[in-house]
């Protein structure tokens, strides 16, 4: 994912592969979507976590832009463009099978006291050299993302795993980079939350 | 965290304080004197030390956990559709 140096058109190629596009020469579509589809269906699998829905937000993304490629400004890469699309198109499906049992995000936030105080002391951890084997650890990871609500773990998606900016987060989800920012910050103390109880290093007799 | 992530009042800040800055800590976009504060409450506080660790390492074990997803091919039937799409670009 390229990090937006907003300056269009860096490259000649995009310029010429938009002009392709725009008089609808064939090389045009198989050189943008042999680039894109990978790189979009990934998009699409980390968000969806589903392969079938993942395949049908790219679809649905092409064929939306090809559809709007005549209201294309250009203002953006043809890349930023389409992974914005395929984002949109994950969104409605995720809209579309929202679950009826999502926690709510304040069950996994820390809590205080008055005073500011917490209200329970923060957990040691296991040091990183301990902790189990890289790919099972990043098993985890992924079931626990998949825990957060929803408008939480998409933001986290966007920003740790895809690496897209606190700006091109907010274009794609239509909101203020500071509404970000909050979910972000809401979303990773939520996942420390759901890891904690398999990362510390020290488990009361009494813990089943 | 209603008010804006990137200035709580300056001095004494308390555990609250910490956790719900961190981010705005992490990415140096706190003032230079709360920046300051913040450093003085982990001097003293091994809670909230253990706690910026863990945030910490929660952002690096979500991005381990992306890049464990590799990515596949497009089916080719996807990929046949799409080609199929092009007849109504404009
Ligand atoms: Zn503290």
């Amino acid at each position: 994912m390229t990090t937006a140096s907003p300056s269009p058109f860096a490259d000649a190629d995009e310029l010429t592969l938009l002009a392709g596009l725009r008089i609808r020469d064939e090389r045009a579509f198989t050189r943008f979507e042999s680039l894109y589809a990978a790189q979009i269906y990934g998009t699409a699998r980390r968000m969806l976590r589903d392969d079938a829905d993942a395949q049908d937000a790219v679809q649905d993304a092409f064929i939306g832009a090809y559809k709007s490629l005549a209201s294309f400004d250009g203002r953006s890469k043809l890349s930023t463009w389409l992974t914005r699309i395929v984002i949109n198109k994950c969104l409605m499906k995720l809209r579309s099978r929202r679950r009826s049992h999502e926690v709510a995000i304040e069950t996994l936030l820390p809590t205080f006291k008055e005073d500011g105080h917490p209200t329970q002391w923060t957990s040691h951890w296991k040091p990183d050299t301990e902790s189990d084997s890289r790919n099972q650890m990043a098993a985890l990871v992924r079931t626990k993302i998949d825990e957060l609500p929803d408008h939480y773990r998409i933001v986290l998606v966007l920003r740790d795993i895809q690496g897209l900016s606190t700006e091109e987060t907010a274009q794609a989800l239509e909101d203020t980079t500071n509404a970000v920012k909050v979910r972000l910050h809401r979303a990773r103390q939520a996942l420390r939350t759901l890891l904690d109880p398999h990362m510390q290093l020290l488990k009361s007799w009494d813990e089943s | 965290m209603t008010t804006s992530p990137t200035n709580p009042t300056p001095d004494e800040l308390t555990c609250r304080d910490v956790a719900d800055f961190i981010m705005s800590y992490l990415d140096n976009e706190l003032a230079t004197s709360v920046q300051k504060s913040f450093s003085d409450h982990l001097a003293v506080c091994s809670s909230c030390v253990r706690y910026v660790e863990h945030y910490r390492r929660t952002i690096e074990m979500a991005k381990a956990a992306g890049k464990g997803i590799e990515d596949v091919a497009v089916p080719p039937s996807v990929l046949r559709a799409i080609r199929e799409a092009r007849s109504i670009a404009s």
